[in-house]
């Protein structure tokens, strides 16, 4: 796992994402790859914005899922984490 | 192999610098008069496209090689291609050994720009118009000139079609009892695989195949021409109903499994040659291609390569989406 996201995260300018039956589907043509998101993922990702900071999208993970904050923001920081190791956020590899 | 990889590997590796023309050269092209007044129009799926610029002899190797998709004019072509020359010897080099046909694109607001070792070309669907420029081994081996055309042909049909609500599509397009069964997947999966074992078939191609949305909405197959330097010529350019789409994997035993949602999209967006390279119409890419999943089956089809897979697809096709059971199909 990479280090902690540092400040609001936000979405790769190059990753294309629409959204079917609940789940999320994320082109990324620098590397020719797509990924697809379960619920809680996509709704995480529909929570990054660029303003949101990790805290913030916890607060209301554990709101919606029913779970402490100090769970969520653990499990969302580990998300960002697997997001920004796969070029999906826009700190991550250089396109 | 596949015939990309075999391209590739027939060309030596190179450390030379590369050369990818901008918009700037493409335009200087384009405003100059065509050497040759030679043209011919590929008309695919609904769309046609013009080349012109072109030596006699080569319109007469144009209309041989792309056959009963060839006409002699059209009258209003959907893409004008002006074809010209460089002096340069080539423009990419090839850098590993093995390496896959490589064709680099980019946009540059509403024009496509693609290069690849013997070509650079753009094209404006907007404007109805596009560019191709020929490197020396292009113009001086006709295979290299064969495979310049037919692989910025490929890119330009790939982008044309989309806005029209189809796609190219990487699978074998197999037409049973009036339907086309896609069956799709990289290098490997078994494309040629299923054609071959299904000799009653007719075949749309074992490689690429055109999807194209008609004006109800409904989803139709078709061939391209665009089959390599040794698959055989297309003999029809009819358009057939697609029963279903499926993802082949090899396996030991026939198992047809639905896909629906992002899988689907998923699965079928991994398939489509070029459009997916930039981010600028990924956004269109999937939109096209959800309206097709929600329309049309797409399956996984686990199959042992033998024909036995026709019994797993049969009484499961056949009988969704309002599709009946035609007589007579049995594996």
């Amino acid at each position: 796992m990479m280090g902690a996201i540092q400040g609001p995260p936000k979405k790769h300018p190059h990753a294309a994402s629409r959204v079917y039956e609940g789940e999320a589907f994320i082109v990324l043509p620098q590397y020719h790859e797509y990924k697809i998101l379960n619920a809680v993922g996509t709704r995480i990702w529909d929570l990054i914005d660029g303003v949101n900071t990790a805290g913030d999208i916890a607060r209301i993970v554990a709101e919606e899922y029913d779970v402490t904050y100090e769970e969520a923001l653990k499990d969302v920081s580990s998300f960002l984490a697997d997001l920004e190791a796969n070029g999906m956020l826009a700190s991550a590899k250089p396109s | 192999m596949t015939a990309r990889q075999a391209i590739a590997e027939s060309v030596t590796v190179s450390r030379r610098p590369e050369y990818v023309p901008d918009l700037p050269f493409h335009a200087a092209r384009h405003r100059s008069a065509p050497a040759h007044d030679g043209a011919v129009t590929l008309a695919v799926g609904g769309i046609s496209v013009r080349l012109f610029g072109l030596e006699a002899d080569r319109v007469e190797t144009l209309r041989a090689r792309y056959g009963i998709f060839s006409r002699a004019q059209a009258p209003s072509p959907d893409l004008e291609i002006k074809v010209s020359s460089s002096e340069l010897p080539r423009f990419l080099e090839v850098q590993d050994r093995g390496e896959h046909y490589r064709v680099d694109t980019r946009w540059e607001a509403d024009t496509l720009l693609a290069c690849s070792y013997e070509w650079a070309g753009w094209m404006d669907a907007g404007r109805r118009e596009g560019g191709l420029t020929l490197a020396q081994e292009a113009l001086t081996s006709p295979r290299g000139f064969d495979r310049s055309l037919e692989n910025f042909l490929r890119v330009v049909f790939s982008h044309l079609i989309v806005p029209r609500g189809g796609f190219l599509l990487h699978s074998a397009g197999l037409v049973r009892d009036g339907r086309a069964h896609m069956f799709f997947g990289p290098s490997g999966s078994g494309k040629t695989t299923v054609t071959t074992l299904t000799p009653e078939a007719t075949i749309l191609s074992d490689d690429l195949t055109m999807v194209v949305r008609d004006a109800g909405g409904s989803y139709r197959a078709c061939s391209v021409p665009f089959r390599g330097l040794f698959a055989p010529e297309a003999t029809s350019d009819a358009t057939w109903p697609i029963a279903a789409f499926y993802r082949l994997i090899q396996d030991t035993e026939d198992r047809l499994e639905r896909v629906q949602g992002a899988r689907a999209v998923g699965e079928l967006v991994g398939s489509l040659p070029f459009v997916t390279d930039r981010t600028e119409i990924a956004g269109l890419v999937m939109d096209t291609v959800a309206k097709a999943a929600a329309t049309v089956p797409i399956f996984r089809l686990h199959f042992k390569k033998d024909r036995t897979f026709w019994q797993a697809i049969d009484p499961n096709v056949l009988g969704v989406d309002g599709f009946s059971a035609p007589a007579g199909i049995k594996a």
